[in-house]
């Protein structure tokens, strides 16, 4: 549904956010690709469809299964063993039938034709070497790259421009070691939905040439600490 | 060429996948078998989730086992934990 009827719906359903017409529009026709649909990339996309985001480019490989349910809020016993995409797709149109959305069921070094379409790229993945070929992927187009992890109850925002992914997190230069990296994390869903609204924020700060924090500055937080949030270096 | 294949669902879950080829699982009947091997934790209309040694094992009707443990299980491991489950299943008819 596109034309006039729906503009009409879209400028009733976001007329109470604190922005500008040009602000809205802005968001409106931005290009957003999220990748990964799990923890923080199920909150990042809520939060980008409820701000208006119209324009979305969605990855991920996965399915939902019983153990998401703590903390993916995608993840609905409707979905259950469907995959992550699929859930993504049915939420988007829910909030606004006039979105554009374009699924992914694969991630990987040849998603990059489809990754040069987006105007910033946004991550939800769960593992350093995907956040790694993510980062070398939006350099590489000169695209922003908001970089969103969450661990236990803490979590990491930051958005990298020209900054090196490695330099930040002190990679090994062997990219088969950082299979040492990856181990089952437990994360609570405040983390996880902090970490999402964080990274989303700071896509919006960045589009709309608000302050955002440029790696290799970055935003920390840890929600069971009592100074829930702090400002730090990567690198 | 087995009935089922083995992948490695999530890098950082503690846990291997066994898909069967093109075939899918009877949940009801399923929940027979995994009697037989282990402790059945529950069951819905697109989910079992089981107990079977020291692995937690949801069974989906799509033919998906996403089989999770407090340490990945060996190559090895994964592979006789499937033939156990698949010969429990067929002994059930759970596979169609």
């Amino acid at each position: 549904m596109k034309g006039i009827h729906n503009s009409g719906l879209y400028d009733e359903k976001f007329v109470r956010n604190p922005l500008t017409k040009p602000q809205q529009a802005k968001v409106r026709k931005s290009v957003f690709a999220i990748v990964g649909l799990g923890g923080t990339g199920g909150f990042i996309l809520e939060n980008l469809l409820r701000t208006g985001a119209e324009k979305l480019i969605v990855f991920d490989h996965d399915r939902f299964e019983l153990s998401n349910f703590n903390r993916q809020s995608l993840a609905t016993e409707d979905f259950l063993d469907l995959p992550k995409v699929h859930a993504a797709l049915a939420r988007a149109k829910a909030i606004n039938k006039g979105i554009e959305i374009t699924t992914h069921e694969e991630f990987g070094e040849d998603s990059d034709a489809i990754i040069r379409e987006a105007d910033i790229v946004l991550d939800g993945t769960d593992n350093v070497k995907s956040k790694l070929v993510l980062s070398r992927m939006a350099r590489s187009y000169k695209i922003p790259y908001v970089f969103c992890s969450a661990q236990g109850s803490r979590g990491i925002v930051s958005v990298f421009t020209s900054y090196r992914f490695e330099k930040a997190f002190q990679l090994p230069k062997d990219e088969d070691a950082l299979e040492r990296y990856q181990s089952c994390q437990s994360i609570i869903c405040p983390a996880a939905s902090l970490a999402g609204t964080l990274a989303s924020s700071q896509a919006l700060s960045f589009l709309l040439k608000k302050p955002y924090a440029k790696a290799p500055e970055a935003i920390f937080f840890d929600i069971f600490r009592k100074d829930v949030f702090w400002r730090g270096k990567l690198g | 060429m087995s009935d089922y294949f083995i992948i490695e669902p999530c890098q950082t879950a503690n846990g291997v996948e066994i898909k069967l080829r093109d075939r899918k699982i009877d949940l009801k009947k399923a929940e027979a078998a995994f009697s037989m091997l282990g402790n059945v934790l529950g069951c819905s209309s697109v989910v079992l989730l089981a107990k079977v040694g020291a692995y937690s094992i949801s069974v989906y009707g799509s033919g998906r086992m996403m089989v999770k443990g407090k340490k990945k299980p060996t190559e090895k491991a994964a592979e006789a934990l499937a033939n156990k489950i698949m010969s429990a299943l067929e002994k059930e008819g759970a596979i169609y």
